[in-house]
């Protein structure tokens, strides 16, 4: 094993860069605004949901091949430095072009699509993010625009002008950015630093960075906070509600990169992004794949975690109604040894885990979806995209022959101290058939036992009665497309 | 779409990221970061402040509070509101005290070692509460048409209500933010990002003990105001002058989003009682509405945004008896401020809903309701008083009609309604008109300095600030055309008070108007000169050392072109000659090449004690339809179709024009919808950063939006026939909101009238689910 590194190593449009003092604990977009004076990327709301700090991130992960690094759009208001570990960022200032401007920009200006400019230059990085994912000369709908833009915030144009300067832009004529700045001898550099463990000290802070789950282990029983993004706990950071001072990543285990597809199950490693677990996961997971596209934004797709988003066990995890529905399986690691625990038994109460302060969840097994299982995964927001769930369901039923329900699983986020399961509701679905459950009286009668099972609490996001009264409603909406789905009728194509 | 006019004078800073906004100016050595600490009661009693402790944290240089100002009290309008709460704070997020250190971090960790104590008073935390006490602040207003109790008993229908529009917050994206550097003898130098330059520096001098000549502030541009900044700027730009003034150092003061959100001011919430009486037809014989809005714990702005609700509540109809009062309340909440608009889409909220509700009563489609009462011909009036000239709200009602193909697809509509199980349609077309001008005559004045340079490049400067609404490239494309230039050799200056005094903040839609207007005068007057020196050229004048052109008084210069960069004489073939070329003749024969240009806006007055005048130039108007669609299970809505057609009388910039048509479309849909103030039990504001406080994302703008104008050329009365866009496509935002209202009556939820602004998910599920409970 090769000796620790005392330092991170970036690069930032084309320069390579060694940090090792308190600018390795800053967020990027203070550390590019303040001591870079790049102030191209701006900062509002500080917490990822605007994307006014949009940039680019070629993340060199251990063991990865330069043909799979991909120059990607993240949030750098919530991204610490230390997460950037051998990546290579670049900024509005960086983007590449074979005249003064880039493709987006100039479509930008021909097509209006700026007002007060403060977030143009989010947008155009995750235009060029987009363009980048999808190759130049690819062609542009309004649909793609607004799927990849949905993590940008306009409150000028009412995005008329920036979708049409979406489809206006000359993408032939844009450079790869992978191919400007991403050289086999860049890819070495990064690449070979990914097997050095980093150790850096700067009172108060600590950044450890080991290369092997026991390490890590052994490193958060020393105290500290064990990460795989921190796109949670930047937002903590910057609201002045986290103030942990000692890190620890999991970015140079290899094994935490890591899908593995069996025909039982998918093991997802502790820092695989949503991003690409929802391309791995299209064909076994289709309803999550679906779903997924009105999760979050791409800054955080790209960057956050499955396991993350598990971790945190906030009661309103979007993913986590559908792991609990798939009885999902975590792997702890502790100094010592590793155990497996189920994700029903994981949440014990309110951010209260059957977990031992010095275990991580090193990665989660995912059963796939019954084959001829009904799934439907549902989210409720006050705006439909790129917001946090005021409920959201899991729903599973098995079928025999003679379509009654021979296994179910109803999952629900938003309604309790964590997401649940409803074992007790479940067994009053057993051995009903599809055209009893989706009667009518059926549907009122279910959805309103269902609803009384649980207790929500109002909120900003909705109050208790709004809450049990979708409890109920997204019941009978799934009973609706469970009974469209057996019998299918005209009217079912209706659902847009 | 592809535009005429050149882009945003800013577009290529703003896309590559280059253009300044305050946070982006380098740091200076020395410079002081400025933390503000507020209130977290609404209303209460300081009992105890203690920094000691504070004052230590290394990297703080002080501490400051109400008693290091000269003077505690500001208001635009009335000086009512303190700087710095010294006893009794009035609203959660109200400053106390202001901590200056070298870092952020520095002030924080200082923060909180501030010992403070307030002893809670009882607080009245909303609207409702303000009414039922009659909690009240300032006068109330009235305005009256004919006579409403006469005609009341004589129509053969009446129906009343209450009608409640929520607040909204601007989110601008880049929060409030100054810089100010200290200048010799006591000076200071103010960068920030406000609406209104003029009273930032007039309101930092008041509060530091200075003259108005020592201060100067600058403008450069703002990421975003749409009225947030045209008052709360002052107050956070003067406690970043206070730290200057104390320390002689550069204090930086930049509100985070969530502090800016939960301190600063919004758009008023209002709960106004109506009474309407109508026809068969829905033709309204009488309106009643008695305007109740929620002014905050300060006056701001509010008299004169609740002057322009009542002015707004007839919008395109003609109200053959009105009568209109308004009343503020008082609340222990941040005070209630200009938000594009200014109080206009509150009151036509109101009529638009009652077209609804007469709908509704009649079974007949709100689009006839409207028809039936729109205003027609040239000579009807306003409830006060104005004559509704060069009315061209019919034309632009059967375009629309036609355009959108609204009567077919009613019946579309109605027939996907029939057979679906889980969605509901509806569809709705409503209009605006909106009055042109501050309804306070003195502010209808602007001044603007237009200097050539040697080389025939051109430098401007206006009163008028750059928010993105594109002012600044309205008024480069007036003096290129007044000058015959090229619109790149006219550069817009930064507004600084120190070039454009007195001004008026830039709003009311007015600021191309006003400030162009000056702008056109100058070039005017610059034009005149070089034209008479031309034509003594032309004339066969020769300067030389013994003789100096000057300007002779009786040439006509009026047939003298300007264009292509050029001086033409159409009279004459062989008269022409490069601008740049008389330009430098002009400058060696002493002629001036600035001038400065001041404008009024004529014919415009109006009577608070009567209620009635002229207070409006004139009125832009436009129309709107819109379809959407409701989930019944979730309450969820899609807006599927707008399609928009304005009168902007004869565009100067089509571009821009066309943006803010369609983002203020979208800025009104985000209040009718999704944009829900929370506060709690306490009077905080728990949605205070975009995670919980929803404004549309790019997924929630029309699935198909169509933009239209007409053609209008007969505006004489303002700059180049051009009208104001700023505000009015806000109120079109309506049309979402009562196409929401149509859904649920095709719904069968009969009773609509419950239905409020905004029409959140919950609310409209709440409806289709008979009323929930523990609403927020």
């Amino acid at each position: 094993m090769t000796a620790s590194r005392d330092h991170i190593l970036i690069y930032l449009n084309g320069q390579r860069r060694e940090l090792r003092g308190a600018e390795v604990f800053m967020t990027l977009s203070d550390y590019l605004r303040y001591e870079r004076h790049l102030t191209g990327t701006k900062v509002v709301c500080a917490e990822g949901d605007c994307g006014a700090c949009s940039v680019l991130v070629g993340a060199v992960k251990p063991e990865t091949k330069a043909d799979a690094v991909e120059y990607r759009v993240i949030n750098a208001c919530i991204q610490f430095m230390h997460g950037l570990d051998c990546c290579h960022i670049i900024t509005i200032e960086g983007l590449p072009s074979e005249g003064d401007l880039h493709p987006v920009q100039s479509a930008m200006i021909k097509a209006q699509a700026t007002q007060c400019g403060f977030c143009t230059p989010g947008f155009v990085m995750a235009a060029a993010g987009m363009i980048e994912h999808r190759g130049p000369g690819c062609q542009i709908s309004t649909q793609q625009a607004k799927n990849y833009l949905t993590g940008n915030l306009c409150r000028c144009t009412g995005y008329l002008s920036i979708i049409q300067a979406m489809g206006q832009t000359d993408t032939q004529a844009c450079l790869s950015i992978k191919d400007h700045y991403h050289p086999a001898s860049v890819h070495q550099d990064l690449l070979q630093h990914t097997t050095q463990a980093v150790h850096l000290e700067q009172a108060p802070h600590r950044f450890v960075s080991p290369t092997t789950a026991t390490a890590a282990a052994a490193a958060l029983s020393d105290g500290g906070q064990v990460f795989a993004a921190a796109t949670d706990l930047g937002v903590q950071h910057n609201k002045g509600h986290w103030s942990e001072q000692r890190a620890i990543s999991l970015n140079l285990i290899p094994a935490m990169h890591r899908i593995d597809i069996n025909d039982q199950h998918t093991r997802v490693g502790a820092r695989v992004t949503l991003h690409a677990l929802e391309e791995a996961l299209a064909e076994v997971q289709p309803e999550w794949a679906q779903f997924m596209h009105i999760f979050a934004s791409p800054q955080i797709k790209n960057n956050a975690t499955l396991v993350g988003n598990v971790a945190n066990g906030s009661p309103i995890g979007d993913n986590l109604p559908w792991l609990l529905a798939l009885d999902a399986t975590l792997t702890l690691q502790g100094p010592t040894q590793s155990r497996q625990v189920k994700l029903n038994d994981y949440y014990q109460g309110y951010k209260q885990f059957n977990r031992q302060e010095d275990e991580l969840i090193t990665h989660i097994d995912i059963p796939h979806r019954p084959a001829e299982g009904f799934l439907r995964l549902y989210k409720v927001s006050q705006r439909r995209d790129l917001d946090i769930s005021c409920v959201s369901t899991a729903m599973l039923l098995t079928l025999d022959a003679e379509q009654r329900v021979e296994h179910a699983a109803i999952a629900l986020g938003g309604v309790a101290a964590t997401a649940l399961r409803l074992p007790e509701f479940e067994q009053l679905l057993i051995g009903r058939s599809v055209t009893e459950l989706t009667s009518d009286d059926s549907q009122q009668a279910l959805g309103q036992q269902l609803a009384a099972q649980v207790k929500p609490l109002s909120d900003v996001r909705g109050s208790a009665a709004f809450r049990s009264q979708l409890v109920s409603n997204l019941w009978r909406k799934f009973m609706l497309e469970l009974g469209d789905a057996r019998a299918p009728t005209p009217e079912a194509k209706h659902g847009v | 779409m592809a535009f005429k006019d050149p882009p945003h004078d800013s577009a290529l800073g703003h896309v590559t990221g280059t253009s300044e906004f305050i946070d982006d100016r380098p740091r200076q050595a020395g410079e002081l970061q400025v933390l503000v600490v507020y209130s977290t009661v609404a209303h209460g009693h300081i009992t105890q402040i203690d920094v000691a402790a504070a004052s230590q944290v290394d990297g703080v240089h002080g501490i400051y509070s109400h008693r290091d100002l000269a003077h505690n009290r500001w208001g635009s309008i009335v000086q009512d509101q303190p700087l710095l709460a010294a006893d009794e704070v009035n609203y959660v997020g109200e400053p106390i005290l202001v901590i200056a250190a070298e870092s952020m971090p520095a002030a924080k960790a200082a923060q909180a070692l501030i010992v403070m104590e307030i002893k809670p008073a009882p607080a009245v935390l909303d609207i409702h509460a303000a009414k039922q006490q009659q909690h009240l602040m300032g006068q109330t207003y009235r305005l009256n048409k004919g006579q409403v109790d006469a005609q009341w008993p004589l129509a053969p229908h009446q129906l009343q209500g209450e009608f409640i529009n929520g607040g909204q917050e601007q989110f601008y994206l880049e929060s409030q933010a100054a810089i100010v550097y200290p200048e010799e003898n006591g000076c200071l130098h103010v960068h920030v990002s406000a609406q209104h330059p003029t009273e930032v520096q007039h309101v930092v001098a008041h509060a530091l003990g200075l003259q108005q000549h020592q201060v100067v502030a600058t403008v450069k541009r703002m990421g975003g105001g749409f009225g947030g900044k045209e008052s709360q700027s002052a107050h956070y730009a003067t406690l970043a002058a206070l730290v200057t003034q104390q320390t002689g150092r550069p204090a930086r003061l930049v509100l985070n989003k969530d502090d800016d959100m939960i301190a600063t001011g919004k758009r008023h919430p209002f709960a106004s009682d109506y009474r309407v009486a109508f026809d068969e037809a829905g033709r309204i014989q009488a309106l009643q509405v008695d305007f109740f809005t929620d002014g905050g714990a300060y006056l701001d702005l509010t008299p004169a945004i609740l002057q322009r609700a009542m002015f707004h509540v007839d919008n395109a109809y003609d109200l053959p008896h009105a009568l209109i009062t308004g009343t503020i309340g008082r609340t222990h909440t941040h005070p209630h401020t200009a938000f594009r608009g200014f109080g206009g889409p509150q009151g036509a909220a109101v009529i638009e809903h009652i077209m609804e509700e007469i709908a509704a009563h009649l079974q007949l489609d709100a689009l006839d309701v409207r028809l039936a009462n729109c205003y027609r011909g040239e000579h009807s009036t306003t409830p006060y008083g104005q004559t509704v000239a060069h009315n061209v709200l019919p034309e632009l009602f059967d375009q629309l009609v036609a355009s959108s193909a609204y009567r077919q697809r009613r019946t579309e509509l109605q027939q996907f309604n029939q057979t679906s199980r889980h969605l509901v349609k509806g569809l709705a077309l409503t209009a605006v008109k909106f009055g042109i001008s501050f309804t306070t005559r003195f502010l209808n004045q602007g001044n603007a300095l237009v200097n050539v340079h040697l080389d025939g490049t051109v430098q401007v400067s206006t009163g008028a600030t750059e928010m993105g609404q594109g002012v600044n490239s309205k008024i480069r494309q007036i003096v290129s055309e007044a000058l015959g230039i090229d619109p790149h050799d006219v550069r817009m200056m930064p507004t600084s008070t120190e070039k454009n005094a007195n001004t008026s903040a830039t709003a009311a839609s007015s600021g191309s108007d006003i400030n162009g207007s000056a702008a056109h005068i100058a070039c005017q007057k610059i034009t005149r000169r070089l034209a008479n020196i031309a034509l003594q050229l032309w004339h066969g004048f020769v300067p030389s050392p013994s003789q100096e052109l000057s300007i002779q008084p009786g040439i006509d210069t009026s047939a003298v072109e300007f264009r292509d960069g050029l001086l033409i004489n159409p009279l004459e073939p062989d008269q022409t000659m490069p601008f740049k070329e008389v330009v430098k003749v002009a400058y060696l024969n002493r002629i001036s090449l600035s001038d400065y240009g001041h404008y009024r806006t004529p014919d415009i007055h109006f009577d608070p004690a009567t209620g009635q005048g002229r207070p409006f130039l004139y009125f832009t108007n436009g129309v709107a339809a819109s379809e959407v669609s409701l989930d019944l299970f979730t309450g969820e809505v899609k807006v599927l179709r707008s399609d928009i057609l304005m009168d902007l009388g004869r565009l100067i910039c089509d571009g821009i024009d066309h943006g803010q048509t369609a983002g203020g479309f979208v800025q009104g849909m985000g209040w009718v919808t999704s944009e829900q103030l929370y506060y709690d039990a306490n009077g905080q504001l728990l949605s205070h950063s975009p995670t919980t406080y929803k404004i549309p994302s790019i997924h929630d703008m029309p699935r198909e939006f169509n933009i239209d104008f007409i053609e209008n050329h007969r505006n004489e009365m303002n700059i180049r026939g051009s009208k104001a866009v700023g505000e009015p496509p806000l109120l079109l935002g309506l049309s979402v909101w009562c196409a929401i209202k149509d859904a649920l009556r095709e719904a069968g939820w009969s009773d609509t009238s419950k239905l409020a602004i905004p029409a959140t998910h919950e609310a409209i599920l709440s409806l289709l689910s008979g009323g929930l409970t523990d609403q927020p």
